[in-house]
């Protein structure tokens, strides 16, 4: 009877781990994601380099002011740190992400083709100053309306676009479509992984990029969330994580600007908030 | 001489409950098994199903961080004092599986004097976790140590405990290449959101010992 007893509560929590074992393909960070101590991570002799820039742009709800202050922010980056070989900025940096009245036309009258007028522009400065440019913008393929992100080669060439496929409301909203495949990329050899915002919530984009192995993950966003002791990203992707925002007030949203990149242990090597600005770090790579 | 003696009478009537509760503690006798208890944190078995968003990221606060099937036993000692361990297995999402084991001290002060909150109780646990990441088969280690203050409330053999959990520091380490140890004060883990997150604990469970 005992032995009877036992095997009901064996049964019981064991139906109750399988329960709670939910196979869900959406990753949703809770406290237990950043919780413990930051871990000291060692990058001193690593086997290749990579400096970068980390941009968290003010954005307008204008497009070529945008535009105007996305070419003004490389030029002032490559001016203060001429060494700079990849320039991140945030989500749609064309426009507005929040506090949008239309937000589906909004979207589409910011959007343009990749190519278009826009990549040209920002390819022509890639071209003349030698350096790799990931720029976030609405996209427009067909009638088809895409968060998307674009890779800039130094000479101004398109080596990657990735289109975000974890939406939040604001995309639902903006009648964008999702994309469908994880991004990966390789920059002076070093394997690099693309994505945006809440893209970071999808388990399947997570896999392909772990076995891809990428070293650097580039994640654009426009986040309203303040900063965290260490990056849980990081840790999710086992890679380097270049955190690109923005910042500012649009229309009853506020993004405290938060921006940082951190090391594959989630230690926010560089980071800050509270204004438009950018960041730049050296990242060392070990193969 | 009057009021000395009514000081006195008062003085008895206050301390009698205190001196029955001394008197009848000596003669009570209980096995080993009669104070050792088990139970379950049912807010932890939720907490790692597919919820909103929002309920996924605060929820546990109310599970004690503990996802999954989370489970304790402990036992009582004669003097006030309780040694517990939990144990809790469960993945907070997909990518995540987060064993961990807790063992702690409780002091209920007030154990013997019955017209006091006797229930109540302080302690200390220490705890560790393992964040193992499954696709990329890292672990990420860290020991703990919380205060808890709570309170037990027996219904017959059974028992529901609620408990406020704060954790004040960590020791984190990794099998990620090219990491040391890491040591950190932490009152919470999103100090700006907040920068004190208590948790808290519910626990139904048995007792064998009927108070």
């Amino acid at each position: 009877m005992k032995l009877l007893k036992s095997g009901l509560w064996f049964a019981l929590l064991l139906t109750l781990f399988l329960l709670s074992c939910g196979d869900s393909d959406q990753i949703l960070h809770s406290l237990i994601d950043i919780s413990g101590a930051p871990i000291p991570y060692d990058e001193s002799n690593p086997d290749q380099v990579l400096p970068v820039a980390s941009v968290c742009l003010e954005c307008s709800r204008d497009k070529r002011e945008n535009l105007i202050k996305i070419e003004n922010m490389i030029f002032r980056i490559m001016e203060e740190a001429p060494q700079t070989r990849l320039i991140v900025f945030g989500e749609t940096t064309l426009g507005y992400y929040y506090g949008l009245d239309d937000p589906e036309s909004y979207q589409r009258s910011v959007g343009e083709t990749i190519p278009g007028p826009a990549t040209a522009q920002i390819g022509s400065l890639a071209d003349s100053f030698d350096v790799f440019i990931v720029l976030g913008m609405s996209e427009l393929s067909g009638d088809t309306l895409y968060n998307a992100q674009v890779l800039l080669n130094p000479e101004g060439q398109i080596v990657a676009v990735h289109r975000k496929s974890g939406f939040v409301s604001e995309d639902e909203e903006a009648g964008f479509t999702r994309g469908r495949h994880a991004t990966v990329a390789s920059i002076d050899g070093i394997r690099i992984g693309m994505i945006i915002c809440a893209d970071v919530t999808s388990y399947p984009l997570t896999e392909d990029l772990v076995a891809a192995e990428i070293q650097i993950l580039i994640h654009s966003l426009a986040s309203l969330a303040g900063e965290f002791r260490f990056d849980a990203t990081a840790r999710q992707f086992n890679s380097w994580v270049i955190f690109a925002n923005r910042y500012g007030h649009e229309g009853d949203q506020y993004s405290p600007g938060t921006c940082h990149i951190s090391d594959p242990a989630g230690n926010v090597v560089v980071g800050g908030e509270g204004q438009e600005r950018y960041l730049t770090y050296t990242i060392g790579v070990s193969k | 001489m009057k009021y000395r003696s009514i000081r006195v009478l008062l003085t008895i009537l206050l301390l009698f409950p205190m001196i029955r509760a001394e008197l009848n503690s000596g003669m009570e006798r209980v096995s080993f098994l009669d104070r050792c208890y088990a139970g379950l944190n049912p807010i932890a078995i939720p907490a790692a199903f597919p919820l909103r968003a929002d309920w996924k990221r605060y929820l546990p606060i109310a599970s004690g961080l503990e996802y999954g099937v989370a489970v304790c036993a402990g036992y009582e000692t004669e003097t006030g004092i309780s040694f517990e361990t939990r144990l809790a297995l469960g993945k907070p999402h997909k990518l995540a599986f987060v064993p961990q084991l807790h063992a702690g001290l409780l002091y209920y002060p007030w154990h013997r004097w019955e017209f006091l909150p006797h229930q109540l109780y302080c302690g200390t646990f220490l705890k560790f976790w393992d964040y193992y990441n499954t696709l990329s088969q890292i672990h990420f280690c860290n020991l703990g140590n919380s205060f808890v203050i709570g309170y037990r409330l027996p219904i017959r053999s059974f028992f529901a405990d609620f408990r406020i959990n704060q954790t004040t520091a960590v020791l984190s380490w990794s099998s990620l290449e090219n990491t040391g140890i890491g040591t950190d004060w932490c009152f919470s883990p999103w100090p700006s959101f907040f920068p004190v997150i208590p948790t808290f604990t519910l626990t139904v469970g048995y007792q064998l010992k009927t108070p």
